[in-house]
């Protein structure tokens, strides 16, 4: 039961931080960024070949970080920006584009065999009794998904967080006040790639990762924001752990073959009966 | 002039609402727009802050040819808008709403305390909010704030669309007050109103009618003939 | 008040009043209408007839290969004109068009090996997917944009997971074989491609019909008023409703048809793998045209047969020929969202409301 748990804590830090990734780039950019989980899975291959090359493993990381913050820069840069003035079907359409062109190119570069991304701690675990172990690479993935989320809330509180709060809150009138709406699309772009690139980079690190792993990882991310909201950090961040749970007992007790329409369940709920996430009440609550 | 508007048309898809207007506004004056709704005033003012394309004619600002500059841009010029419905951003904080005023320019730290501490004497009742979500505010609360943030720009021309708008008649004389001392340090403003109030902190008005000038005149004559506005706005 | 009106943020006055503006405007114009299209539409009406012959001609003349081309891009045509109708004309991102295609391929080839004839399967599997689309489109009406797609797209998701949890039905993820239905004393490649051809130019004249007339222009009002006031009345999300129950009926039509040609059956065929090129299809075709649909299924036709068994360098086309595409053509879709009748439609409609506001 532990075990489950933890399990579930752990693929849910992902869902909730690739969830994050989409609310950022959403808040910002106003575009459901479909191509996010492949841009982690590039960012992360490099990492990879980096560090069976012989690059120190915290070296690797770093590039890893960087290529996924320059792949969401430059995509943004480059392709979405000019369609942003026809409405959201073309963008839509291009991260899907960008996601299919993304995933193959992969596979062709680096081949569709399972990979990891072996840390220092990989393989480690620690009894926690009862004949129960933990796995160290666990405990990570759910502490960096924590601190993730500490530094994103953190992030929407400095000076332009607060400039892509009134974007996303009324894009016209910000344009308005002076803010520059292109700049801010770049950096959430960013922020994106960075958070995507962790996302990807944590489950290496404890799990295999494939050409496969970002079709399920996108859904589930997008799940985390529904439930979100789109809006709330709270809310995706809590969601992609509920959902991580709810997968893991779906998994466990009832079958594998389940998990995915459960999450498509869980999405069609929030939607229909919490249009605006599920913590939205409690957040008005609040104040 | 620090604003010329020469022959200005635009509108909404194919749809004109303006059919070339003129209209110019000197370093430190203070001029109003005045007209029933439906005039195209507020069309007026989203020609002049780049939401809506200038189909002809010519606007420029401080000399410069405003084109097709984008919205922000033209703040980042000094050409600052109070939107219509003071657009307080109201998932943010008093404070926050205050700074954003700042992405309009780039200054220092230090500058930006002393502005906002300058923004903060002329609006006392903000001081002790900063903190709290924009949305606690009272309607004239958040006008003052949307002032306040216009001022953080530091605004070389600014446009005001409806400071009256939902606000009690006491409220209205205090932010035209403050319009006035602001006048006085530097500030031009262009200010688009419904009511004959802002006739009184003004230089010079011009009446608009279905989207052309109609009448061209100092504020005070106007102020004198009571009945001669009151026809323009009915 | 007649400002308000004109403009995009104008308060809840423009939706309330909309309904019946919408309609005074479309019985005003809908005469004139009809009598200037006269002239060009008979000649259209003969170019399509000759264009048909010609296609009916086509089994005699060819291979079987070109045979089932033509079929799958006349079934895709069918479908994006159902999805067409959804995304362009009503301005509804639902992305459910994948399942409700599968709906139709599934319901038709259930309901045949039970014993039902197979042509009297077409209306009733787009009847069912009519049905379930409302059930899909009324939650998913009052969401905004990106959110309608998303929930759309999870129950679309949704359906086609039950695909494979209803084995005994469907066979499962293993697939169900489907029962050909072929006209006596011709082949059966030359039969289908004869009840496509049939079935889509039904089709086809149906929605035309429809999308002529004064329902397409209020849908398109719908949307273009929807776009400037945020928010809408119940009569026009009443439309909307229709719009999805429209698109799910045709969706369903093509999705009977493609099960008759690929004569083997299984829900991974209508996940992402369809939605993808569905919607590529949708945006070549662009909105506004009723060959469009046509354009953009043999487009995508063209991509997949042309760039098959590339293995991963076909999907890197795809998604890159995808990009480009959208990179040179972004107003694709939009630039015909704005086509020429329906802003002079809505023009007229501002300046009705304009004047009888300034009158009073």
């Amino acid at each position: 039961m532990l075990q489950t748990l933890v399990s579930g804590l752990e693929s849910g830090s992902w869902f909730a931080l690739l969830g994050l990734a989409i609310v950022v780039v959403m808040k910002a950019a106003d575009v459901p960024n479909f191509a996010m989980a492949d841009i982690g899975l590039v960012a992360t291959y490099v990492g990879i070949s980096l560090a069976g090359a012989g690059v120190p493993f915290w070296l690797a990381v770093v590039t890893t970080l960087v290529t996924g913050i320059l792949l969401g820069v430059v995509i943004d840069v480059a392709l979405m920006r000019r369609l942003a003035k026809y409405g959201h079907f073309p963008l839509l359409l291009m991260t899907i584009g960008l996601s299919l062109a993304l995933t193959a190119l992969t596979g062709l570069v680096w081949g569709h065999d399972p990979r990891s991304f072996r840390a220092p701690w990989t393989g480690a675990a620690i009894e926690v009794g009862g004949g129960v172990a933990i796995g160290v690479s666990q405990i990570v993935s759910i502490v960096v998904g924590l601190l993730g989320a500490v530094a994103i809330s953190a992030f929407f509180t400095t000076p332009v967080g607060a400039q892509m709060r009134a974007v996303a809150e009324n894009r016209a009138t910000a344009r308005l006040v002076g803010v520059n709406a292109g700049r801010l699309s770049a950096i959430a772009w960013g922020v994106g790639g960075l958070i995507a690139a962790v996302t990807v980079m944590l489950q290496a690190q404890s799990a295999l990762v494939s050409t496969l792993t970002p079709a399920s990882l996108i859904i589930y991310g997008f799940v985390a924001a529904t439930m979100g909201g789109f809006t709330s950090l709270f809310g995706t961040f809590a969601g992609g752990l509920v959902l991580g749970i709810i997968q893991q007992l779906v998994g466990t007790y009832i079958s594998t073959a389940a998990q995915f329409s459960v999450a498509l369940l869980v999405v069609f709920l929030v939607l229909v009966l919490r249009p605006d996430g599920f913590t939205k009440g409690m957040r008005l609550r609040d104040v | 002039m620090l604003l010329e508007i020469d022959q200005a048309r635009t509108g909404y898809g194919s749809l004109e609402v303006l059919h070339g207007v003129s209209l110019t506004v000197a370093e430190g004056e203070i001029v109003t727009v005045l007209g029933p709704n439906g005039t195209g005033k507020t069309s007026l003012m989203r020609l002049l802050s780049g939401v809506l394309p200038l189909w002809s004619g010519r606007i420029t600002f401080g000399g410069r040819e405003l084109g097709r500059l984008t919205p922000d841009k033209r703040a980042r010029l000094g050409l600052c808008q109070l939107p219509e419905g003071r657009g307080i951003f109201q998932t943010l904080t008093v404070g926050e709403n205050l700074d954003l005023g700042l992405s309009a320019r780039r200054v220092s730290a230090a500058t930006a305390r002393t502005d906002r501490d300058r923004v903060l004497d002329l609006f006392p009742e903000l001081a002790g909010r900063l903190a709290q979500s924009a949305s606690s505010l009272s309607g004239g609360q958040q006008q003052m704030l949307a002032l306040g943030r216009a001022l953080m720009s530091a605004p070389r021309l600014l446009l005001i669309d409806e400071l009256s708008f939902g606000l009690a008649p006491r409220i209205v004389r205090d932010l035209f007050g403050v319009v006035r001392e602001l006048r006085d340090t530097g500030v031009t403003f262009l200010i688009v109103e419904q009511q004959a109030a802002a006739l009184k902190v003004s230089d010079r008005t011009y009446i608009l009618r279905g989207g052309r000038n109609e009448l061209t005149r100092d504020s005070s004559e106007l102020l004198d003939s009571d009945e001669l506005v009151a026809s323009y706005l009915r | 008040m007649s400002e308000l009106t004109t403009q995009p943020a104008a308060p809840a006055e423009a939706p309330s009043a909309l309904p019946a503006a919408v309609t005074a405007g479309i019985t005003a114009n809908g005469a004139a209408g009809h009598a200037a299209r006269r002239g060009s539409g008979l000649r259209k009406g003969i170019v399509a007839i000759v264009a048909l012959v010609l296609l009916f001609a086509l089994p005699f003349v060819s291979n079987t290969y070109v045979v089932f081309v033509v079929s799958l891009t006349l079934v895709y045509a069918v479908s994006t004109l159902g999805f067409n109708l959804l995304v362009g004309w009503s301005g509804q991102i639902g992305l459910a068009h994948a399942a409700l295609f599968a709906v139709g391929a599934y319901g038709s080839s259930v309901a045949v090996a039970a014993g039902v004839p197979f042509l009297v399967t077409i209306p009733l599997a787009g009847i069912a997917a009519a049905l379930l689309a409302v059930v899909i489109g009324f939650p998913a009406i009052r969401l905004r944009g990106f959110f309608l797609a998303i929930a759309t797209l999870a129950l679309g998701m949704a359906i086609v997971e039950l695909l494979n949890f209803a084995a005994p039905i469907t066979g499962g993820g293993g697939g169900m074989n489907v029962q050909v239905f072929a006209l006596p004393g011709i082949n059966d490649a030359a039969s289908t491609y004869f009840i496509v051809l049939t079935v889509a130019a039904i089709m086809f004249f149906l929605v035309r019909r429809a999308l002529v007339g004064r329902f397409g222009r209020t849908l398109q009002a719908v949307r273009d008023l929807g776009q400037l006031s945020g928010s809408l009345g119940v009569s026009a999300l009443r439309y909307r409703l229709v719009a999805f129950a429209l698109s799910g009926f045709v969706a369903a039509v093509a999705g009977t048809l493609y099960a008759q040609l690929q004569t083997f059956i299984f829900p991974a065929m209508f996940q992402m793998n369809l939605l993808v090129p569905m919607l590529v299809m949708v945006f070549v075709g662009g909105a506004g045209s009723l060959w469009g649909p046509l354009i953009g299924a043999a487009f995508a036709i063209v991509l997949i047969e042309f760039f098959q068994d590339l293995g991963d360098a076909q999907a890197i086309a795809y998604g890159i020929v995808l990009m480009v595409v959208i990179a040179l053509l972004p107003g694709g879709l939009t630039s015909l969202f704005r086509t020429l009748g329906s802003s002079r439609f809505a023009q007229r409609l501002y300046r009705r409301r304009a004047s009888t506001e300034e009158t009073s």
